[in-house]
C-alpha cells in the first residue's frame, strides 16, 4: 500500500481508523485512505468496517455515494479503503446559492440507500462531501449504516450527533426506519439555508427541549403513540413556531419542504423519493443529476 | 419461517437444548454435498478448490457438521438466521469460483468462518474472533486470516436482502420436505449442557485436551 499511494496528510478521524489525503504514485490521482485497525487481533475485522465496506460494494455505482476505488491489504495486519478524493465538506462549505442543487443530490443519494434497505443513521454536513469545482454532493461514511435488520439503540452519543437526531431516536423508539434519515435531512437542509444548526443540543433532553420549542411539543394527536415511547416524560407545552421565521431566507415551497421533513410522526414524514418530486425543485434542472 | 426468533426461543423454553431446525437442514445439506464432493476429488485429483485451499485442513475434523454446527450455535450465541447468511456466503463462494468444491478437509474452517461474519454482520452482540476460533477448534491468528480471505474472496458482498434470505430459507425448506425420512435419522443427540468451553481442535487432537487460551 505504502508503494502504490503516497501519503499526503491526515484529514481525519473516522470511527474506525485514521483517513489520508494520498496520492496515487502512477497516476497522480487524489485519494482518501481509510486504515483500518486490524491489529486488536481478538477482535478481526470491525463490524463497522465491514458494514461500511459492505455497504458500499453494493451502493458505489451511485454518483451520490462516495465511490470505493478498491480495498487492500499488506501482508494482512490492516486493512486500507481507497476512496475518491474531494476537498471539502459541507460543513466547511455552505454555498447558499447551490443549496437546491444540494439538497437534491442528497434526496437522491438517501433515496438510493434506501432503495436498497440501507439505512444511513450518521446523516451530518461532516459526511457530505462536496466537489466545489462540479458543484457535486456525496454521501459518506457509512460505517452505522446497516442493512436488514435495524438494531437497538446501542451506539453512544460520541459516535451519533445530537443535532441531527430524530425525535423518535431520542425519545428510545427500538422500532425506526429511513425516517430517521429524512429528518437529518431536513435539519441539514434548515442548516444550509441559516448557516447555523436549527437544533443545537448539548444532551438529549436539550435536544428534544430544542426541537419543542420550535416545533410545539408533540401531542398523541399529532403523532400516536409518542407518550408510550420509552423516554417519554411530561414536557412544557410549548406551542409551535412558525416555521418560516426560523429559515428567513427560505421561500413558500423550501418552508413547505421543510416541514414535511420535520413532520413527528415518523409514518407522515415525506421519503427521500417523493421529497425529489416536491415543488420546491421545480426551477432546478434535474436532468444534470 | 424457518429461523424466526420467537421459534426457537420457544423452542428453547419447552426444551432447553434444542436445536433450532435451520441447523439440522443445514447441516444436511452440506453433508450432502461434502459426501458427493469427497468422491468426485478421490476419483479425479487433488487439484479441485484451488480458491479455497487456505480453508484446507490436513485432514478431516473429527466432528460432524451438525455437531460442529450445534457447538458454534451453543456457545456463541448467535441468532439462528447467522446460519442461513453463513449458507448464503458459502453459496455465492461456490458460484463465483465454480472449481471449487466443498468437502470434508474444508467445510468446518468455511462454516466457522462465514458464521462468525454473519453474526458481525447481523447480530448487535456478538462475540469476537478469538472466541469463535476457541468454539471452532482454529487458532486466532488462522481464523483472522480465513475471515481476510474470505473477505477478499467475496469481494466484500456480505450484504444480504431480506427477500434473499427469504429464498434462501424457502429453498432450504424444501430440501428437508425432499428429504423427511433421511432427516428423521439425522435427529441430533442432545448434548450435556456445559458452562465451559470445551476445546475442540481441527487437527485431531484428543478432544479432552486442556482449554488453549489464545494470547
Amino acid at each position: 500500500m505504502e508503494d502504490k499511494y503516497e501519503k499526503l496528510e491526515k484529514v481525519g478521524e473516522g470511527t474506525y481508523g485514521k483517513v489520508y489525503k494520498a496520492k496515487d504514485k502512477a497516476t497522480g490521482q487524489l485519494v482518501a485512505l481509510k486504515k483500518t485497525r486490524l491489529e486488536m487481533d481478538e477482535e478481526g475485522v470491525p463490524p463497522t468496517a465491514l458494514r461500511e465496506i459492505s455497504l458500499l460494494q453494493m451502493l458505489s455505482h451511485s454518483l451520490y455515494i462516495v465511490r470505493l476505488l478498491s480495498d487492500q491489504t499488506k501482508k494482512k495486519p490492516s486493512l486500507y479503503l481507497v476512496f475518491e478524493y474531494l476537498d471539502t465538506d459541507l460543513k466547511k462549505y455552505i454555498d447558499s446559492h447551490r443549496k437546491g442543487s444540494f439538497l437534491f443530490q442528497l434526496c437522491k443519494g438517501v433515496a438510493h440507500c434506501h432503495s436498497h434497505g440501507v439505512l444511513h443513521r450518521d446523516l451530518k454536513p461532516q459526511n457530505l462531501l462536496v466537489d466545489k469545482d462540479k458543484g457535486i454532493l456525496k454521501i459518506a461514511d457509512l460505517g452505522l449504516g446497516r442493512a436488514f435488520t435495524v438494531p437497538l439503540k446501542s451506539y453512544t452519543h460520541e459516535i451519533v450527533t445530537l443535532w441531527y437526531r430524530a425525535p423518535e431516536v431520542l425519545l428510545g423508539t427500538t422500532h425506526y426506519s429511513t425516517a430517521v434519515d429524512m429528518w437529518s435531512v431536513g435539519c441539514i437542509f434548515a442548516e444550509m439555508t441559516r448557516r447555523q444548526a436549527l437544533f443545537p443540543g448539548d444532551s438529549e433532553f436539550q435536544q428534544l427541549l430544542h426541537i419543542f420549542r420550535l416545533l410545539g411539543t408533540p401531542s398523541e394527536k399529532q403523532w400516536p403513540g409518542v407518550s408510550s415511547l420509552r423516554d417519554w416524560h411530561v414536557y412544557p407545552r410549548w406551542e409551535p413556531q412558525n416555521l418560516a421565521r426560523a429559515v428567513p431566507s427560505l421561500d413558500a415551497d423550501g418552508v413547505d419542504l421543510l416541514s414535511k421533513m420535520l413532520k413527528y410522526d415518523p409514518a407522515d414524514r415525506i421519503s427521500a423519493k417523493a421529497a425529489m418530486d416536491h415543488s420546491y425543485f421545480d426551477t432546478l434542472d434535474k436532468s444534470q443529476f | 419461517m424457518l429461523a424466526s426468533d420467537e421459534d426457537s426461543q420457544q423452542h428453547s423454553r419447552l426444551e432447553p437444548s434444542s436445536t433450532p431446525r435451520v441447523l439440522t437442514i443445514l447441516a444436511f445439506v452440506l453433508e450432502k454435498l461434502v459426501v458427493r464432493n469427497d468422491r468426485l476429488v478421490d476419483g479425479v485429483s487433488r487439484e479441485q478448490g484451488k480458491s479455497l485451499d487456505v480453508f484446507h485442513g490436513a485432514r478431516p475434523p473429527n466432528i460432524s457438521i451438525i455437531k460442529y454446527m450445534e457447538r458454534i450455535y451453543k456457545y456463541t450465541n448467535c441468532s439462528p438466521s447467522c446460519f442461513v447468511v453463513g449458507y448464503v456466503y458459502i453459496d455465492r463462494l461456490l458460484h463465483k469460483y465454480p472449481h471449487s468444491l466443498v468437502v470434508s478437509l474444508n467445510v468446518h474452517r468455511l462454516l466457522v468462518t462465514a458464521v462468525m461474519l454473519a453474526a458481525k454482520m447481523l447480530d448487535d452482540v456478538h462475540y469476537n474472533n478469538a472466541f469463535y476460533a476457541r468454539v471452532g477448534g482454529v487458532s486466532n491468528v488462522e481464523l483472522n486470516r480465513l475471515e481476510i480471505d474470505l473477505l477478499f474472496l467475496l469481494n466484500f458482498e456480505m450484504t444480504v436482502h431480506s427477500r434473499v434470505f427469504e429464498s434462501y430459507c424457502q429453498q432450504l425448506e424444501k430440501e428437508m420436505l425432499l428429504n423427511s425420512t433421511t432427516l428423521k435419522i439425522e435427529r441430533p443427540m442432545i448434548s450435556n449442557a456445559i458452562d465451559d468451553v470445551t476445546e475442540i481442535s481441527m487437527e485431531d487432537m484428543p478432544s479432552s485436551s486442556p482449554p488453549q487460551l489464545v494470547d
